[in-house]
């Protein structure tokens, strides 16, 4: 009898085994107390695009923003617009595989745009276009939730995400995957990043709340993920990764899985995505090397005093701010009503993020500075 | 022994290749809906509502659109059709169907009643009760189909 059951039970230790395996790493925290300023830039523009990239130079912060047929590229010390872009209009056959989903503000006029079968580059007068996914079948090259991509000036390289294609997002396979890759604009070369998705979704389904966050700096670039604390670091030159702690001091209740039976229901999977804890944006400060991320706290389906269903933007957000230690050093709550985090990014020694103003139809960011 | 573990790994394979479908959840709460509305769900007349979330046309949406309504044209059936929003293409295009009313939740309601839904709805009522339901998509089309005939 036990012969006969031996196969199964091997097949079984194996499964438990081979599955990676998650490991928290512990947040650290300072002790020292520090103060945020906030101020307010106001845009030369009144409409709002998600699809946008930040540039910093010495002495200015840029941002590059697409609005149906244009690309505005704003000072965000005027607030005034200072490049303009005529975007021509997806007239292909194909068109869904020409639609702009990022792109990257590499030089006030060095500007890329990604789609999933092109990357065009807007270099001072010149435009070149380059093939990009061309007969990839078993994987694609692609900003799947409109991520602001990187390009290394010195090797040429231009950093997407990347996702398998042979599976379904409610696969545990489709997040066995690599999810950053270096795609060298010159020779179409590929330059794999060894940063993979959380373990955590080898084990469980989550529904939509499988995004890649990924914001880079110089050498480094920080990759996150919604249900997992943790935040990985990449470092480009010496190719290796890092691990740091980044649990919200709000993140009480674990954040639970969904059936993976629920994958083609839609209402299923929206339900989860508005009741769950989650890690938005992690960005990268290039002069401080601060890290600032975005926490949504868990919410029940229903509110328990008004009666009414909570929706996914109802969530209470905090802001963490990490110093160049990976300490955090400060976690604050911000108005869900009055702030979008979809639009943040960081500039110099600040991070932006889109404000709903009542006084104003322009499109306005906040700015949080640290007070050193 | 072997029957055994053979009708585990039946029952298991079987379990696996369902879809779940629970019941419709919100059906207190879209009665509400309705009743804000003016409409009698105790009326015993069969009926169908459609909740229809925010769109802009696009053509992948258009299609099933029409597919949709060719389907529910073709019953006598009441349709209740509720609109997240006004938007005076889309209304005329509703408002083509046959014995439909159109609902157009202009104070939006639907939210709060957990009724924005992550897709298109078809509900069907009969004698004052929703019997059946489901998501409107390409790959339900078939079993809103079956609903209606």
């Amino acid at each position: 009898m036990t012969k006969k059951l031996l196969p199964f039970i091997c097949i079984i230790i194996y499964a438990c085994v081979s599955t990676t395996k998650y490991i928290e790493v512990p947040v650290k925290t300072s002790e020292n107390k520090i103060n945020v300023d906030s101020s307010y830039i106001e845009l030369e523009e009144l409409s709002t695009g998600y699809i946008f990239s930040s540039l910093s130079t010495k002495d200015t912060d840029y941002l590059a923003m697409l609005f149906d047929s244009t690309l505005g590229v704003f000072n965000l010390i005027t607030g005034k617009k200072i490049n303009e872009l005529k975007i021509p209009p997806v007239t292909n056959d194909d068109s869904t595989d020409y639609i702009i989903n990022s792109i990257c503000l590499n030089a006030i006029d060095d500007i890329f745009t990604i789609s999933k079968k092109q990357v065009t580059r807007y270099y001072k007068h010149s435009i070149t276009k380059i093939e990009l996914n061309k007969d990839r079948k078993h994987f694609l090259l692609y900003n799947l939730q409109n991520d602001h991509p990187y390009f290394d000036n010195i090797t040429n390289t231009l950093y997407l995400q990347k996702y398998l294609t042979e599976y379904s997002q409610s696969s545990s396979d489709f997040y066995k995957s690599n999810v950053l890759t270096g795609f060298n604009v010159k020779d179409g070369n590929l330059t794999e990043c060894p940063v993979y998705y959380s373990p955590l979704y080898l084990v469980n389904y989550y529904g939509f709340a499988n995004h890649v966050y990924y914001s880079s700096a110089d050498s480094l670039s920080l990759i996150s993920f919604p249900i997992d604390p943790n935040i990985y670091i990449y470092n480009r030159k010496s190719t290796k990764v890092s691990v740091i702690g980044g649990r919200s001091s709000f993140h009480t209740n674990e954040i639970f899985a969904l059936n993976r039976k629920s994958s083609s229901i839609r209402e299923e999977k929206m339900r989860h995505w508005a009741q769950i804890a989650e890690y938005n944006e992690t960005l990268i400060d290039k002069q401080n090397g601060y890290i600032y991320r975005f926490f949504k706290q868990d919410q029940p389906l229903k509110d328990k005093i008004t009666g009414k269903y909570n929706k996914y933007f109802d969530k209470n957000i905090t802001v963490m701010i990490f110093n160049k230690e990976r300490e955090l050093i400060k976690e604050f709550k911000i108005d869900n009503k009055l702030h979008n985090n979809f639009l943040s990014f960081t500039g110099n020694a600040k991070l932006y993020i889109g404000y709903n103003s009542p006084n104003t139809k322009h499109l306005v960011f906040k700015i949080i500075k640290v007070k050193e | 022994m072997k029957t055994i573990f053979l009708l585990i790994l039946i029952s298991l394979t079987l379990n696996n290749c369902n879809t779940i479908r629970k019941p419709f959840d919100r059906e207190i709460e879209l009665n509400s809906f309705l009743q804000y509305n003016n409409v009698d769900t105790t009326e015993k007349e069969n009926k169908y509502v459609l909740v229809l979330q925010n769109h802009s046309c696009n053509s992948c949406f258009r299609d099933l659109f029409e597919e949709m309504t060719q389907t529910i044209n073709m019953t006598p059936i009441k349709k209740y059709i509720i609109l997240s929003k006004y938007e005076k293409n889309f209304y005329n295009q509703v408002k083509a169907i046959s014995n439909s009313y159109i609902l157009v939740d202009s104070l939006k309601k639907l939210p709060d009643l957990g009724l924005s839904f992550g897709a298109d709805l078809f509900i069907k009522y009969e004698n004052g009760k929703v019997v059946n339901w489901d998501e409107i998509t390409n790959d339900n089309l078939k079993k809103i189909k079956n609903m209606v005939n």
